[in-house]
């Protein structure tokens, strides 16, 4: 078998394994909104409302979550152009943040946002996508590892000169060289801290294509993570209007890489 | 069958599931406990001697193929009955290499709740006819 063969039989492995990766989270996530039908159908006939109560929550929870792997999907297989706009810092983060906030409180973990003023370009939906992704990664590895009593999930952000410096610090999880290695991979299936997986692929493609840049930090004697993403203030001037390339073919060169 | 003597020990990493089944096995007529993980697993299954034991696969740290190669290892838990529960379609060929008896059921999630029940059923008949005649 060639190079050129044996690199398009890795690819279409790493789809399969992609696509099975799917269909786990899809059955846990199905599961779930069964379970909460069951609580609330259950619930309303025993004539108990804290049952139902809580068969709703489930069911509102596993909602989201489908909306999320389901938006991740979209993003990697539909031809989509940037929309580049003036977005508004405290705006984006506000929003990623009540996004994130019932899942937050549902892990255990607590959720923090500071944001600094001020506007930058960008597609405002995928930058609100990759943020949300990468930060439910950190609630959820916080969540699994256990090391800490109290773990927390700080997102802020800062203007330095001509970038935007975001910063998602998961204190309560030090992710192993590893994991580092292979967290951004389409085909990644972590144990435990699954789901988001295929979000933070596309959340490093969705960063590539704004020109940005992606650094994990563990910090083993402080338990924690730092993800920092760096993007321009301004679009980049490589990244021209009339580009030939569209989201899709170069998240494929990404899948390629 | 009467049920209500019968103890359950649901393991699974995914707090939804087990609030599920948590709740359907006590409609059922079930005394049910849980674990969250593989190494509360196997401690509430040498705590508890449950009668039956539904196991998750992809947990964090321990992995169901994990906690069952222990589980079947025990000459104590051994004996206890095992029905898989998960999503992961590719843990039997896991499980051949390790040269454990396999679950005596294995469910793919969603869950078929009139197929968890029939297996639970046949499982728990199976277990006090062995115990009848040993």
């Amino acid at each position: 078998m060639d190079d050129s063969q044996k690199q398009l039989l890795d690819l279409l492995t790493s789809k399969d394994e992609l696509v099975g990766s799917i269909a786990h989270d899809l059955k846990g996530l199905l599961s779930g909104i069964e379970g909460g039908v069951y609580l609330v159908n259950s619930g309303l006939k025993k004539d108990n409302q804290s049952r139902v109560d809580q068969g709703f929550d489930m069911v509102k929870r596993n909602v989201d979550r489908i909306r999320k792997t389901v938006s991740s999907i979209l993003y990697y297989v539909k031809k989509r152009e940037f929309d580049w706009i003036e977005v508004e810092i405290t705006a984006l983060f506000e929003s990623v943040g009540k996004v994130l906030a019932d899942r937050a409180a549902h892990l255990g973990v607590d959720l923090r946002i500071t944001a600094d003023d001020g506007v930058f370009e960008a597609d405002e939906f995928a930058v609100h996508s990759l943020l949300a992704n990468i930060a439910d990664y950190a609630l959820e590895s916080c969540h699994t590892a256990k090391i800490k009593p109290s773990p927390a999930v700080a997102l802020s952000s800062k203007i330095d000169q001509t970038d935007l410096v975001i910063e998602i610090l998961a204190d309560g999880f030090v992710i192993e060289d590893e994991t580092q290695k292979l967290v951004f991979e389409p085909g990644y299936a972590p144990r435990g801290v699954d789901r988001s997986h295929l979000g933070l692929f596309v959340a490093r493609g969705l960063i590539d294509l704004h020109g940005g840049s992606l650094t994990i930090t563990p910090s083993p004697e402080r338990g924690t993570t730092l993800f920092r993403v760096v993007m321009s203030l301004s679009k980049p001037f490589d990244l021209a209007d009339d580009a030939d390339e569209n989201t899709e073919d170069m998240l494929e060169r990404e899948w390629d890489r | 069958m009467s049920n209500t003597r019968h103890k359950i020990l649901v393991v699974d990493d995914e707090p939804d599931v087990v609030s599920y089944l948590t709740t359907f096995l006590e409609d059922e007529g079930f005394t049910v406990v849980s674990a969250q993980d593989g190494p509360d697993g196997i401690a509430k299954a040498r705590a508890e001697r449950p009668d039956l034991i539904t196991l998750d696969i992809t947990m964090p740290g321990m992995s169901g193929i994990e906690v069952l190669t222990i589980l079947r290892r025990d000459p104590e838990l051994n004996p206890i009955p095992v029905i898989v529960i998960t999503g992961v379609t590719s843990f039997k060929k896991q499980l051949s290499f390790r040269g454990v008896r396999p679950p005596e059921a294995f469910m793919q999630k969603p869950m078929d709740l009139e197929l968890l029940m029939s297996n639970i059923d046949n499982l728990l008949k199976h277990s006090a006819l062995k115990a009848t005649n040993e």
